[in-house]
C-alpha cells in the first residue's frame, strides 16, 4: 500500500496569529521582530509590508527607517507556542502519527485512512476547516506520497488542499522555480545552479536524466538532487517522542560577552541536558554546541558526555563552549545538539562511592522528574 | 596601547606638582620622544630620555646618561624590535655605556650587576613593590634605591580605561583580559606627598630620584639637519656636481640662457651650497632620474635648481615663484622636496633607495596611527562586544576626520543620530571612548616618507621592520622633521600613472609602436593655450582630471569660466573645507564686481583677487602687519597647517593681533586678515605647490580632451579616483565612447581605450584570480583562442574562474552560435572534469524543457533582461548593458525631468530621477547644522544637489542604504551653474514596488 502524506501549512504563521489577536492589524504593513533592539532582524512581514520594501532578515533599524507606517511588532513567542499546541492537539484527532516541523507546520501520515474520512481531500478539508473554526487561522494543505512533494504543494500552490497523484510527483515539480528543491540550497549545488541559470526544476530534471552528467556536475549531491526533483523521499512522518536528539538552547535576556552570565547560562543549560540524559539512562556519543552572536554568526564545537552527573557534562560543556566562543562579540543564543546515545554501562561497586554531590544531584532529580525541572535552579554562591 | 595619559596632560599634572624633570619612558620604544621634548621645554619642565624595557625574561627601566646613553636606548629599543623574546641581560650587554638602569626583580638584577657598574645600576622601588623587599635587594646586590611612580594614567579612576586599552591591544574582552596584562589600580600619578605615603621608610630613595633625574641628559637640540654626506670632501664634490648638473639641465630646460635665468641660477646655488643643502638635491636629483613621470610638490617647485634637475615641472620663472619661500637665507630647517611617482612604480623606487644607501642607513617613516573617534567607538565597543553592524550604525555617521571629543553629548543631540537607540551600554561605550582618544594605536608605514643618515639609523631613531618586511622608523614625518633628519617624501601618485598609460596607448596606436615614433612625449606635452582643453575646464567636465575632479572644483570651474593656468594654481589652493566663504567672494571678483586689497601693505595679495590663498601670503601677512621675523611667521604658517599644532593657534592669534595693533593697524582690519588666516586650518598649500598641481591638472585635462578613451580608460584602470569606476565609465559614455565587455582574445589586464571606444579589462571581472589572467595573457601570446574547447584545454582554469568570466560574457566571441546558458554549461562541463565535448542531447534538453503542467510558467530559451541585469551586477558591480534606471524608465518617463534639459527649469520646482555618483557631508556656517551635497546621475547627464540641513535631517538616512532616488527639487543658478535644491528625496525602487503588483528585483544598488 503507498504512503499517504499531509502537509498542513499555516501560512504566515505569526503574522496570522497577531492579526487574530488585533483585528486592526489586518489591513496595515506588519513586520515581527526578534527585538525592538536597533540589532533585531525581521522574521515575517506581511504582503502590505513587502511593498513598503520591508523583507526577511532586514535589520530591525533599517527597517524603521525604510517604512514608517509598518508596524514592526516583537516575537511573541508564547502567544505562537500556545496558538501552535492548539492546532496540533487537533491534528492529531485524525492520525497518531503528526510531526510537527516549526510553527504552524505539521506532516501527518494519512496512510489507510482513506475509508475512514471517505476520502483524502475530504479529509483534508475536514481539517483545514476545524483549524479555521476553532483557532481562527487560515491553512493549506498539501496531500502526496511523500512528506517533500506534500511540504513543496503545501508551499507553493495557492489552494487550500491540493493532491499530487502517485506518478506525478516529477510533472509536478518541473515547472517550479529551482529553490523549492531543498538540495538546491547546499552552497556548490546554489552556485552551480545559479551559474547555469537553471531557474525551473524541469532544467534540473533534464539534467538528472543522465546520471553519469549529474555526478560529474553536481558530484556527491546528485544522488538526493536526482531522487528530489523526481520528487521522491523516503523519509517517514516521525512522533516527537521518537526522535533521537535532545535539542536544548537558551536564548540570553540580553546579548552578552561577560563570561560570569555565561558560566551560569552554560551551567543551567548542562544541568538541563545531564538531567535528561540521567533519566533516559543514556549518555552520548555525539554533542554539537552551536553559539549565536548577536550579528548572526554560529559557530560550534563538537564533543561527547561519557557520564551523566552534572558535574562531567558541565566541564565538556564549558570546554565546548570555549572553544567555540572564538570572537568577542556578545552572544544571543547557546544551543545544546545531543544525539548518538547508549545505554551507560552498568557495574556493581563493590565499596560505598556515592558522594554528598551524587545524593543531593539524585534528590534534585526526583523534584524537578515530580515538578518540572524549572522548579529549582541552581545558584553561584560568592 | 598602555598608558592613558597624553603628554601634555602628563607635563601639566607634573608642573602643577612643582617637578622640575620628568622621564618618559614608553613600553620598548621611543615612539614620541621628539613630541616629549618639545611639549616638555613649553611646559617648563626638562625632559629626560628613557624606556622602559619590557620583555618575557625581565623588566627595567633604562635612562640616557648622555647622548652615548641615547644612542643606546635606540639601539636596544631596534634590537628589541627585532628580536621580542631575549633576556635584558642579551639586550643590554652591547650598549651599557651612558646608560642608568633601574630594575626590580632579583634575578635582573642579579644578572644587570655583572654587567652594569653600581653607579648605574640601582633597585626600583615603584607601585606594587615593598619597602622590605627592594631595601633587601639593595642589601643583597650593594645597590642603591631609586624611588618611581610607574606611571599609568593620571586618575585613579582612569584605571578602567587602562584595562579597555590593553582588552583592544590584546583582541579580547574585559572578562576575559588575563590579570597579568595590566597594571594594578596604583600605577596613577602621584605627588611627591603621595609617593611619601606609600613609601614612608624610603625618603632617601626619594630623594635619590631627583639625584639620578640631575644626572640625566637634559638638554635636548635638534637644530642641524643630518645630511647623508657630512665630511668636507663630500660637501665639496656635491656642491661641484650639483652646479654641473644644473649647467647642463638649464640647455635642456630653456632655449636661451637669458640674465635672469642665470641670476636665478647663481642666486640658488649660491644660497644651496653655503647652506650645504647640495648633498639633498643630488639624492633627489638621482631618485627622480629612476623613472620618467615625476612631478616634484611642495614649496621646492619654486625652485630652478630642482626645474633644471628635472625634479620639478614648472618653470618658476615663467609662472613667478618665489625662491625664498624654498630656502630663505634666515631659514635654517630642512627644506622640503616632495616627488610624486606614478603609484605602481612607487615600490620599485624604494627598493632602489634602499639598496643603494643600505639598510643600515635608511628607514621609511612611520605613520603613527592614533585613536580618532571613529576608531574609539570601534575598539571600545569591540571589547564590549558589539557586533560589526551594530558598530557601523553609529560610525557611519561620523566623518574620518572629525576631532570631536565629547562623543555621547554629539551623539545624543545630533539629528544624524537620532535614529540610534542610546541604551546603558552604548551610552558606556561612548564615555569611554572618549577617553581613548589619542591612545597611540599602532605604527603603519607613511606614504612616501624615506629617511637616509651618513651613518647608522639606529643610534638617531629606533627602527623595526613592519609584516611585508619594510623598515619603518618609530617616529611619524612631523617628528623626523623636527629632529633634523634627511627626509624625502616619494609619494605615489595615480594620476601620474594615468598620464603614462594613456600616453603609451596614445603612442602605441597614433605614433606607431614598431617605429618607436612617439606621438607624445610627458615632457613636452604643451597644455597651456590649448582651445579643446580649456574648453573642457570651463565645462566642468574634469572628472578624471588630477586635482580638479571634485564636484565642488568642477563647480568652481564653470562658475569662474577663467581657466588659465594662474587661475587654476588659485583655484587649487582655494578649494579647502575653511574657504568656503572666500571662494564666493572671489567668484563675485572674477565677475567683475568691484574690490580693493584690504590695505596698501598688503599689495602681495592683488594677484589672488585681495583673498589670501597660499601659505606664504600667511608669513607675508605676519610680517608685514605684525612685525614677526621670518621664523616666526614661518612658524605661524607651519602652525596653521599641522593638525598636530591647532592647540597654539590661539597663542599665535593673540601675538599676530597685538603685533599688528601696535603697528597701527585698526582692529576691523586685523580681524579680516586673521579670519582669512584662519582658513588655513590644517589644510593648505604653497603657491609653488599648487602650481606643480595644476600642471599636472592641465596635462590630464588635454588629454581627457583629445583622447577621452584612452584618458578615461587609464583612470579606471588605475583606479582610486574621486569617483567609483561606473561613473567613470558614465562620463565615458556622454564623450561619445562605446563600453565593450571583456573578451579573453582581445582584454588586457586593464581597460584599453582606443579611439572611441574602452575595452574593459580583466580587472574589472569581480572573483576572477590574477594567476589566471596572468596564464591567459601568456598563453594568448602564442596564438589567440579559436573556440570554448581551445580556451579550455590550454588555459584549464577552477570553476570559480571560468563562472566569473561566463557571466561577465568573455566567451561570447569565441562561441557566438551558442547562448549564454549553453557557453555556462560547456564551462561547467570543462572544468568538472569532462575531457569530451558536452553532450548535445543535454544542451538541447536544457532549452526545450516544454513539459506541459497545470502549472503554465513562460519558457526562458535565453538570457533575460533580469538574468542579463543581475549578472552584470555581480561581474562588474554595476550594469553596463543599460543604464540602471532603465528598468524603471517605463514609469517615470513623462514624470520626471531630464538632467540634460535642466537649463530649462531654472527657478522651478521638477522632479528628477538619478543614481548615486558621490556625496560631500558639510556643515552650515553659521549653525554647523550638518547638510550634504549630491552627485546624482540620469540616463542624460550628471547633476548636483544640496540637501540643506531640515531636509538632510529628513531623508540623509536614506543616503545609506538607497542608491536609485527620484527627488523633488528647486532647479537653481548660480554663475550660469545649475544645481539642484532637493526638497524632497525617496526611493526609486520602493516607489516602483508601490505601483506593480510584483517586484522586479532587479532595481540593484
Amino acid at each position: 500500500m503507498s504512503q499517504t502524506v499531509f502537509h498542513l501549512r499555516l501560512r504566515d504563521f505569526e503574522l496570522q496569529a497577531e492579526r487574530q489577536l488585533d483585528a486592526s492589524l489586518c489591513t496595515r504593513p506588519i513586520a515581527i521582530i526578534s527585538s525592538h533592539h536597533q540589532n533585531g532582524t525581521v522574521v515575517s512581514v506581511s504582503k502590505e509590508g513587502e511593498e513598503e520594501g520591508l523583507h526577511t532578515g532586514m535589520k530591525v533599524s533599517l527597517a524603521r527607517q525604510m517604512s514608517h507606517s509598518a508596524r514592526l511588532l516583537p516575537y511573541n513567542s508564547a502567544l505562537y507556542r500556545r496558538l501552535n499546541q492548539y492546532v496540533y492537539s487537533i491534528v492529531q484527532r485524525f492520525t497518531p502519527t503528526v510531526e510537527p516541523s516549526g510553527y504552524g507546520k505539521f506532516y501527518m501520515d494519512m496512510t489507510g485512512l482513506e475509508q475512514i474520512h471517505k476520502s483524502h481531500e475530504q479529509a483534508g478539508s475536514k481539517i483545514s476547516n476545524i483549524v479555521q473554526d476553532q483557532v481562527g487561522l487560515r491553512s493549506v494543505l498539501g496531500i502526496s506520497q511523500n512528506k517533500l512533494v506534500s511540504r513543496i504543494s503545501s508551499a507553493v500552490v495557492p489552494d487550500r488542499i491540493h493532491r499530487v497523484i502517485a506518478g506525478n510527483e516529477a510533472r509536478f515539480l518541473s515547472p517550479l522555480h529551482s529553490p523549492v528543491i531543498p538540495t538546491v540550497h547546499q552552497p556548490p549545488v546554489w552556485k552551480l545552479i545559479k551559474f547555469l541559470i537553471l531557474n525551473r526544476v524541469c532544467q534540473i530534471q533534464s539534467i538528472v536524466d543522465s546520471s553519469d552528467e549529474a555526478r560529474r556536475l553536481f558530484g556527491a549531491y546528485a544522488l538526493p538532487l536526482t531522487q528530489e526533483v523526481r520528487g521522491q523521499d523516503l523519509s517517514a512522518v516521525q512522533s516527537p517522542m521518537m526522535k533521537d536528539h535532545i535539542l536544548e538552547q537558551t536564548v540570553l535576556k540580553e546579548d552578552t560577552n561577560d563570561i560570569t552570565t555565561l558560566w551560569s547560562e552554560i551551567k543551567q543549560l548542562s544541568e538541563q541536558v545531564a538531567f535528561k540524559l540521567r533519566e533516559r539512562s543514556q549518555v552520548a556519543k555525539r554533542v554539537r554546541l552551536e553559539i549565536h552572536y548577536t550579528d548572526g554568526f554560529k559557530y560550534e564545537s563538537k564533543g561527547q558526555f561519557l557520564k551523566h552527573d552534572n558535574i562531567t557534562v558541565l566541564t565538556e560543556t564549558w570546554r565546548l563552549f570555549e572553544i567555540a566562543n572564538a570572537r568577542r562579540n556578545r552572544i544571543r543564543t547557546i544551543l545544546l545538539d545531543i544525539s548518538g546515545f547508549h545505554q551507560v554501562a552498568q557495574q556493581m561497586e563493590l565499596f560505598e562511592k556515592d558522594t554528598k554531590i551524587d545524593r543531593l544531584s539524585s534528590a534534585l532529580d526526583i523534584v524537578r522528574k515530580k515538578f518540572d525541572f524549572l522548579s529549582i535552579h541552581s545558584a553561584n554562591v560568592s | 596601547m598602555q598608558g592613558t595619559a597624553s603628554q601634555p596632560s602628563l607635563l601639566t599634572a607634573a608642573r602643577n606638582q612643582g617637578m622640575r624633570h620628568i622621564a618618559f619612558t614608553e613600553t620598548n620604544g621611543l615612539w614620541g620622544f621628539i613630541r616629549f621634548v618639545q611639549h616638555a621645554y613649553a611646559a617648563e619642565v626638562e625632559p629626560i630620555a628613557g624606556v622602559n624595557l619590557i620583555t618575557e625574561q625581565g623588566e627595567a627601566v633604562l635612562l640616557a646618561e648622555n647622548q652615548n646613553g641615547y644612542e643606546n636606548i635606540s639601539r636596544i629599543v631596534s634590537a628589541i624590535h627585532d628580536k621580542p623574546i631575549q633576556s635584558i641581560v642579551d639586550i643590554l650587554k652591547d650598549y651599557t655605556v651612558g646608560l642608568f638602569v633601574l630594575a626590580h626583580e632579583r634575578s635582573t638584577l642579579s644578572s644587570l650587576s655583572k654587567i652594569i657598574p653600581n653607579s648605574h645600576l640601582f633597585v626600583e622601588l615603584r607601585p606594587g613593590v615593598t619597602e622590605r623587599a627592594a631595601q633587601q635587594l639593595s642589601r643583597e646586590f650593594k645597590l642603591e634605591i631609586v624611588a618611581t611612580g610607574d606611571v599609568y594614567f593620571i586618575r585613579r579612576e582612569d584605571w578602567h580605561t587602562h584595562r579597555i586599552l590593553r582588552a583592544i591591544d590584546l583582541n579580547t574582552t574585559l572578562s576575559k583580559l588575563p590579570s597579568d596584562t595590566y597594571k594594578s589600580g596604583k600605577h596613577w600619578f602621584r605627588a611627591e606627598k603621595d609617593m611619601v605615603r606609600i613609601f614612608p621608610n624610603s625618603l632617601e630613595a626619594i630623594n635619590n630620584t631627583i639625584y639620578l633625574a640631575e644626572g640625566c641628559k637634559r638638554d635636548w637640540s635638534f637644530v642641524n639637519t643630518i645630511f647623508p654626506y657630512l665630511s668636507l670632501k663630500d660637501t665639496y664634490q656635491a656642491n661641484r656636481i650639483l652646479k654641473e648638473k644644473v649647467k647642463a639641465g638649464a640647455h635642456k630646460r630653456y632655449k636661451k640662457i637669458t640674465a635672469q635665468i642665470q641670476d636665478r641660477i647663481n642666486y640658488e646655488l649660491y644660497l644651496i651650497t653655503s647652506k650645504g643643502f647640495a648633498p639633498y638635491f643630488l639624492v633627489v636629483e638621482d631618485i627622480v632620474r629612476q623613472t620618467r613621470n615625476t612631478i616634484g610638490r611642495g614649496s621646492g617647485a619654486a625652485s630652478i635648481v630642482s626645474y633644471c634637475l628635472f625634479i620639478t615641472q614648472v618653470d618658476p620663472i615663467e609662472y613667478n615663484l618665489q625662491f625664498e619661500r624654498f630656502i630663505h637665507p634666515d631659514r635654517n630647517n630642512m627644506p622640503d622636496i616632495d616627488v610624486d611617482f606614478p603609484w605602481d612604480e612607487r615600490d620599485d623606487i624604494l627598493d632602489y633607495v634602499f639598496k643603494k644607501y643600505g639598510n643600515e642607513r635608511t628607514g621609511m617613516v612611520c605613520s603613527q596611527v592614533f585613536m580618532k573617534p571613529r576608531s574609539a567607538i570601534r575598539e571600545v565597543a569591540k571589547v564590549y562586544g558589539l557586533s560589526n553592524e551594530e558598530i557601523k550604525s553609529i560610525t557611519k555617521r561620523i566623518g574620518w576626520y572629525t576631532s570631536r571629543r565629547d562623543l555621547l553629548n554629539w551623539v545624543k543631540t545630533d539629528p544624524r543620530f537620532e535614529h540610534i537607540q542610546l541604551d546603558d551600554t552604548l551610552e558606556e561605550i561612548l564615555r569611554e571612548s572618549q577617553k581613548v582618544i589619542g591612545a597611540f594605536r599602532h605604527p603603519s608605514v607613511h606614504p612616501g616618507g624615506v629617511v637616509i643618515v651618513p651613518d647608522e639609523i639606529r643610534k638617531y631613531v629606533p627602527v623595526l621592520k613592519t609584516p611585508k618586511g619594510i623598515q619603518i622608523v618609530e617616529w611619524e614625518k612631523d617628528q623626523v622633521e623636527d629632529s633634523g633628519l634627511l627626509k624625502i617624501d616619494i609619494l605615489g601618485n595615480r594620476s601620474l600613472a594615468v598620464v603614462r598609460d594613456t600616453i603609451k596607448q596614445i603612442n602605441l596606436y597614433y605614433g606607431g609602436f614598431a617605429l618607436k615614433n612617439k606621438y607624445l612625449d610627458y615632457h613636452k606635452i604643451q597644455p597651456i593655450g590649448d582651445q579643446k582643453t580649456a574648453m573642457l575646464m570651463q565645462m566642468g567636465k574634469t572628472m578624471g582630471v588630477f586635482y580638479i575632479e571634485s564636484p565642488a572644483t568642477r563647480q568652481l570651474l564653470a562658475k569662474a569660466g577663467k581657466v588659465d593656468f594662474e587661475h587654476i594654481v588659485i583655484y587649487s589652493s582655494i578649494i579647502r573645507p575653511a574657504a568656503n566663504r572666500f571662494t564666493n567672494i572671489m567668484l563675485e571678483r572674477i565677475h567683475g564686481k568691484p574690490w580693493d586689497i584690504l590695505h596698501p601693505d598688503l599689495n602681495f595679495l592683488k594677484e589672488s583677487y585681495g583673498i589670501m590663498v597660499y601659505e606664504e601670503q600667511v608669513s607675508m601677512a605676519a610680517r608685514v602687519m605684525a612685525g614677526m621675523n621670518y621664523a616666526e611667521a614661518d612658524a605661524l604658517r607651519k602652525t596653521m597647517s599641522r593638525d598636530s599644532m591647532q592647540h597654539l593657534v590661539q597663542g599665535w592669534k593673540k601675538k599676530f593681533c597685538k603685533g599688528a595693533k601696535k603697528r597701527g593697524y585698526k582692529e576691523n582690519l586685523i580681524e579680516d586678515v586673521w579670519s582669512m588666516i584662519q582658513s588655513f586650518v590644517g589644510y593648505s598649500f604653497c603657491k609653488p605647490h599648487s602650481a606643480s598641481f595644476a600642471m599636472l591638472s592641465f596635462t590630464c585635462a588635454y588629454l581627457k580632451a583629445h583622447f577621452p578613451a584612452e584618458f578615461l580608460a587609464a583612470v579606471i584602470s588605475n583606479q582610486g579616483g574621486f569617483y567609483s569606476s561606473y561613473a567613470y565609465l558614465s562620463e565615458a559614455r556622454r564623450f561619445g565612447i562605446q563600453i565593450l565587455p571583456p573578451d579573453v582574445n582581445y582584454s588586457w589586464e586593464k581597460h584599453i581605450g582606443r579611439k572611441s571606444k574602452i575595452r574593459m579589462g580583466f580587472m574589472s571581472i569581480r572573483n576572477l584570480q590574477e594567476k589566471t589572467v596572468k596564464e591567459i595573457l601568456d598563453e594568448r601570446k602564442a596564438r589567440p583562442f579559436t573556440s570554448l574547447n581551445d580556451f579550455f584545454v590550454r588555459i584549464n582554469p577552477d570553476l570559480s574562474d571560468a563562472m566569473a568570466m561566463t557571466n561577465a560574457g568573455c566567451f561570447y566571441a569565441l562561441a557566438p552560435e551558442l547562448t549564454h546558458q549553453e557557453i555556462a554549461y560547456r564551462a561547467a562541463w570543462y572544468c568538472l572534469g569532462g575531457k569530451n565535448e558536452v553532450p548535445n542531447s543535454i544542451i538541447l534538453d536544457l532549452a526545450k524543457n516544454d513539459i506541459t503542467s497545470e502549472f503554465q510558467y513562460s519558457r526562458q530559451d535565453c538570457l533575460s533582461v533580469e538574468d542579463k541585469h543581475r549578472l552584470e551586477i555581480e561581474s562588474f558591480g554595476f550594469p553596463i548593458s543599460n543604464h540602471p534606471l532603465e528598468p524603471y524608465l517605463s514609469m517615470i518617463n513623462g514624470r520626471v525631468r531630464k538632467a540634460k534639459n535642466l537649463f530649462q527649469y531654472i527657478g522651478r520646482t521638477i522632479h528628477l530621477a538619478g543614481v548615486y555618483i558621490t556625496r560631500k557631508e558639510a556643515t552650515t556656517v553659521k549653525k554647523h547644522e550638518p547638510m550634504e551635497f549630491l552627485t546624482l546621475e540620469d540616463e542624460t547627464d550628471i547633476y548636483e544637489c544640496v540637501l540643506f540641513p531640515e531636509t538632510f535631517q529628513k531623508y540623509g538616512d536614506l543616503l545609506l542604504w538607497e542608491n536609485l532616488f527620484i527627488i523633488r527639487g528647486k532647479v537653481e543658478e548660480s554663475f550660469g551653474v545649475i544645481s539642484v535644491t532637493i526638497e524632497k528625496l525617496g526611493s526609486l525602487p520602493k516607489m516602483f514596488r508601490l505601483n506593480q503588483s510584483t517586484d522586479p528585483q532587479w532595481g540593484q544598488k
